[in-house]
């Protein structure tokens, strides 16, 4: 028999998981082996017996509301909102009050159309049904251009509060019947000019009621339309926080897009769609208005209330707000109530929605009109946002030199960007740190995270780009110094190992694009750091300038650094199929002691069946006794490696290097729980001096227990690597990581100054900069820290792409309070002419010096494809980056694009990282083709 | 227009129906936190809305559990970040305690669980999927990022431990009895 009961064939056979021919295969050996037979039904009932037990768990289930919210989702008329659940508590008391507000508007609506209350229930039953209740005219599938209107007074309506009036837009989105199952959401939207503490004061003006019946198919388009905003809202549904604010986009209130979240009215039943659309305004006066002409939007949760009720399914009301600004309702006073649209409004209104190709506004300086309102903190109106979402499906493909029509270009990005920012809430990450669940914001993610809500120089919020910062608002920016290239790793093993695509939520731009070294200008003799900057066209933008800066320390290598007394642990100790991992761990032994210098000392432990020492200290320059003491190290070793590491320290101590850095690197392929809290222990006892750190290299392609071993070398003051394969062995050792550096700059810091007369607006790519943290949508009063300055060893790199709008030159820029605060604070000087400037502030080693370095960045207006090289490659990377993740205004952004700049930017490639890089790319684009 | 928002909706809420309790025990499972958990339930299935139907085809298991282990596992790694206090043990934390009630699981089940709870957390993560989720090797080496024969290999060796227990308790019977077995039905000894 070629079985044996431990054979996972067996197990595999048992569960139907073998191809025909092997279980065929596997059939013949049980014919003939009755312990086979027995082995195989016994795997079966202890597979029932899992199955079982699994079934009978009673996992809670998900709650009301978050049942309610994914299945208006589905269904194509909820908003979406996510954050942490706590949120949701407030949001249920909050959407029940809105409820009773609504179910009272409604009825007083129907009152004043002279239908009773029942009336009111009919109307909604109606919605249920498909059937048009009693008196009431409804458009259906035949009846596009039918209207109802109604047009009462009512009285009171027109008031005036703090001297402002205000105007609350009320959407009833989609009504949605023929099933049971469909739901109901209401939503009413106020908008307040100035704030929170005027919502306090809200009193309608004027409102305009209006049911609108545009039959399925429009619907249908609409829905479409709506598919890429429903799209980004999920992608920074994760994110997303302050469910106070039920209303889904916090763009500066000033337009919330009801194509967001639906705002349709379908029937279910008989084929006829009948969708009525009710839209509530309550209108301010314009003149009313602030006289610097800002049109303030509203920021805070209780500026706006958008609530949504169900009642069993019958209704949708789904939040659909309008920008009314074009189309102001009438004479002030007065009520307009109309059933149904007139038939030009009508028209209006589906051509925006259902012809993605057709401009819904006049086309002329498009990107000036936008750049002034944005400037001036206008929104883009409701129309012109309603068009961005009906952009043509097809995306305009790429100029062959990168050329295009900034005018269109930006204006294409403004409103998709834009368009974004609506139907986003606010970041679940904001909710955390306002829940205490994580430490205190990042510079650089307050100011991403202002993004949707920025302040005007009078303080109040205007509307912002998603994911972008306004420079007049915060022309400081600081990034991250502390390098990582964590999520190249795991894109790289996502697209290389498992041929899959990436999730977009661990793809973080920054992260990957400091996977790579890039050739910059080193620091000179008097200063131990320096930087360098390029601006560029921005390949996924072309309207948008990239600016790339690099700064890295003053290489380890002519030194004077401490000697090194190094144990290595070797604990190679997986059984299995290892082979490779021990060939892997040799070849990594090899290499480490390659990076030692002539005065450290080096030797080996290993965990055999009696821990021992398989090489003495030995001088690093004596590489003939260490390769022959690593070849013959034992291939499998079965000993306890908590005791070989209490070896290896008992090592270290006895040689160590007075005034130098010890420490014990255990290699090993993988060790289970029990191992771990072993080598705790052993750790504790052998280490309570601390004066020797413990680096952990893991080499094994599905590493276990990582949590456990990162926390492990944190508390023994050394660092934890993964290694999978040798490319990402070598890199680690050629990053000499492992080895104890000198500090070569201590509270390294810096600043980016952006000219606001230049410098509309910007993001950054940096290091800490997640997906997540690009969505936006915190309103900041106050100016959060920027990044502290850090202590950089030797050899220290880091790269930070900024993606930048420029700013219109015929809009003068205005400063606020705040900014003028944020620069007089850094004292960062502004270099004449230049786009911005870069200040980078460090300390020598011994604190003796205080030392700045000051450099200016102009625009030169070059193309990307004429910048240098190592610019080209970080930009391609990026574009990877930006075209896998879930960040907002993606642009041009694709596989493709990251490809071909790629290829471009290889000459300097000696490690072949970048070539690799084009390996990515090749299998990304396999992996869409075959999607598609 | 709305066959096929009818249709995407109910499929939706058939997705909700299956797989709203196993995908909140698994992200318990990486997270520790019931409330978190139903977090990333809920965004996994605001994702799939924005999904065609077409495109996750016969993969929803996969699809799911893949961006729920993602999301879960993410979350996990942020908070992490952050707060270091808060990291357990591996990604996959494992059975808990006591998940269920005692009471209303029989002596085997115990056996089982108490079995299941001393498996690796790889090994115990795709078990669930497996039996919990019903994803195939393949599917389950999707989701974890795992060779489709490694997964294989942890199933058998968590299957294997669970026989081990259970056969010593006499949970599962031997060739010679089996046949008397409740469960007969389902093996052809």
């Amino acid at each position: 028999m070629t079985l044996n009961p431990d054979d996972p064939r067996l197990t595999a056979y048992a569960l139907g998981e073998l191809e025909p021919a092997e279980a065929a295969a596997v059939e013949a050996e049980l014919a003939a082996s009755e312990d086979a037979r027995r082995v195989v039904a016994e795997i079966r009932a202890t597979a029932e017996a899992l199955s079982e037990l699994y079934a009978n768990e009673t996992a809670p289930r998900l709650r009301a509301e978050q049942h309610l919210l994914i299945l208006q989702n589905a269904a194509g008329s909820g908003s979406r909102r996510t954050g942490p659940a706590r949120i949701i508590y407030f949001q249920t008391a909050a959407l029940i009050a809105a409820s009773l507000v609504i179910t009272v508007t409604v009825a007083f609506f129907v009152h004043d159309r002279g239908a009773t209350g029942g009336d009111s229930l009919r109307l909604l039953e109606a919605g249920r049904t498909g059937a048009a209740p009693e008196g009431w005219k409804l458009n259906t599938g035949e009846e596009k251009s039918g209207k109802l209107d109604s047009k009462t007074p009512r009285k009171g309506a027109d008031s005036e509060a703090g001297g402002e009036k205000y105007r609350s837009d009320v959407s009833f989105g989609e009504l949605r019947g023929g099933k049971a199952g469909d739901l109901s959401s209401l939503t009413e939207n106020y908008k307040s000019p100035e704030g929170g503490a005027a919502a306090s004061k809200r009193a309608p003006a004027e409102e305009t009621r209006r049911f609108a019946g545009p039959d399925g198919a429009e619907a249908q388009n609409k829905d479409k339309n709506s598919e890429p905003i429903r799209e980004r809202g999920e992608r920074v549904a994760g994110e997303e926080a302050v469910r106070g604010d039920l209303g889904g986009s916090t763009t500066g209130g000033s337009v919330i897009d009801g194509n967001t979240t639906g705002g349709k009215i379908a029937s279910g039943g008989g084929g006829v769609t009948r969708k009525p659309v009710v839209t509530k305004e309550i209108a301010k006066h314009k003149d009313a208005r602030p006289s610097d002409g800002i049109d303030r939007g509203t920021s805070k949760s209780d500026d706006r209330k958008k609530e949504t009720f169900a009642d069993k399914g019958i209704l949708s009301l789904s939040d659909k707000v309008e920008d009314k600004s074009a189309d102001a309702p009438g004479p002030k006073g007065k009520l307009q109530s109309e059933l149904s649209p007139s038939p030009s409004e009508t028209k209006d209104s589906l051509q925006t929605e259902k012809s993605p190709a057709e401009p819904s506004r006049s086309e002329q300086s498009k990107s000036e009109q936008l750049q002034k309102k944005f400037r001036a903190g206008k929104s883009v109106e409701s129309k012109d946002s309603t068009s961005a979402d009906a952009k043509p499906a097809s995306k305009p493909q790429k100029d062959a030199d990168g050329d295009r029509s900034f005018d269109d270009e930006q204006l294409q990005i403004l409103n998709t960007a834009q368009t974004e920012s609506r139907g986003v809430p606010r970041r679940r990450r904001i909710q955390q740190y306002a829940y205490g669940d994580i430490g205190p914001l990042r510079g650089h993610e307050s100011g991403l995270a202002s993004t949707s809500l920025v302040r005007a120089p009078s303080g109040a919020p205007q509307p912002m780009l998603s994911g972008f910062v306004a420079a007049q608002d915060r022309p400081v920016s600081s990034f991250s110094l502390i390098p990582s290239a964590d999520s190249y790793a795991r894109v790289r093993r996502s697209l290389l190992v498992n041929k899959t695509i990436p999730d977009k939520t661990s793809v973080h731009v920054g992260e990957m694009i400091n996977y790579f070294h890039y050739e910059t200008a080193a620091p000179s003799e008097q200063e131990p750091v320096a930087v360098s900057a390029e601006l560029a066209q921005c390949p996924w933008n072309p309207a948008h300038l990239l600016l790339w800066i690099s700064a890295r320390a003053r290489d380890a290598a002519g030194d004077p650094r401490a000697a090194s007394n190094v144990v290595v642990c070797w604990a190679a100790n997986e059984p299995g199929p290892a082979e490779n991992r021990i060939s892997i761990s040799r070849e990594s032994l090899r290499l480490f002691a390659k990076q030692l210098g002539g005065n450290d000392t080096f030797a080996i432990v290993t965990n055999s069946v009696n821990p021992g020492v398989a090489l003495e200290a030995t001088k690093a320059g004596k590489k003939d006794a260490i390769d022959r003491a690593i070849d013959a190290l034992p291939p499998q070793s079965s000993g306890d490696p908590a005791a070989a590491v209490q070896l290896a320290f008992e090592t270290a101590r006895k040689n160590a290097a007075e005034n130098g850095n010890n420490g014990v690197l255990l290699i090993t392929n993988g060790i289970e729980n029990s191992g771990v809290r072993k080598l705790e222990t052993s750790l504790a006892s052998a280490n309570t001096a601390g004066d020797v750190a413990l680096n952990i290299l893991n080499i094994n392609e599905n590493p276990t227990n990582e949590s456990a071993l990162v926390r492990l070398a944190e508390s023994g003051n050394g660092q934890y690597y993964s290694i999978d394969n040798i490319q990402e062995l070598q890199k680690s050792l050629a990053d000499s990581a492992m080895l104890p550096k000198i500090t070569v700059a201590r509270d390294v810091q810096i600043r980016v100054v952006f000219d606001a007369s230049r410098v509309l607006a910007y993001r950054v790519f940096d290091t800490n900069n997640s997906s997540n943290a690009a969505s936006g949508g915190l309103d900041l009063s106050a100016r959060l820290p920027l990044e502290p300055g850090i202590d950089w060893p030797a050899g220290q790199r880091v790269s930070v792409l900024y993606e930048l709008i420029k700013s219109d030159p015929a809009v003068p820029a205005a400063q606020g309070p705040a900014a003028q605060a944020q620069s007089a604070e850094t004292q960062a000087p502004q270099v004449s002419g230049s786009i911005c400037s870069i200040r980078v502030h460090y300390k020598l080693p011994d604190g003796s010096s205080v030392r700045n370095i000051d450099i200016g960045v102009r625009d030169t207006q070059r193309k990307y494809v004429d910048a240098s090289q190592e610019f080209q490659f970080c930009a391609a990377v990026a574009t990877l980056g930006v075209s896998l993740s879930d960040l907002p205004g993606k642009g041009l952004a694709s596989v493709d694009l990251a490809h071909e700049i790629a290829v471009r930017a290889l000459a300097k490639d000696a490690d072949s990282y970048r070539r690799e890089f084009l390996e990515l790319t090749g299998n990304a684009r396999a992996i869409l083709n075959l999607r598609k | 227009m709305d066959d096929s928002l009818n249709s995407q909706s109910q499929w939706v809420a058939a997705a909700l129906e299956r797989f709203e309790q196993p995908l909140i025990s698994h992200a318990f499972r990486v997270l520790g936190d019931f409330e978190l958990a139903r977090d990333v339930v809920q965004d996994t299935f605001l994702k799939l809305c924005s999904q065609k139907r077409e495109e996750v085809g016969g993969h929803l298991a996969e699809w799911l559990y893949t961006v729920c282990r993602n999301g879960a596992v993410d979350l996990k790694r942020r908070r992490r970040a952050t707060n270091l206090d808060d990291a357990s043990l591996d990604t996959f934390a494992g059975e808990p305690a006591a998940p269920i009630d005692a009471a209303e699981i029989g002596e085997s089940c115990a056996a089982l669980r108490a079995t299941l709870q001393k498996l690796t957390p790889r090994e115990q993560e795709v078990l669930r999927l497996r039996f919990q989720g019903g994803l195939s090797y393949k599917e389950i080496a999707g989701v974890t990022g795992q060779s489709v024969s490694h997964v294989g290999f942890l199933i058998h060796v968590g299957i294997q431990k669970l026989r081990a227990k259970l056969t010593k308790t006499q949970a599962i019977p031997r060739l010679g009895d089996y046949t008397n077995h409740p469960r007969k039905g389902l093996v052809q000894p």
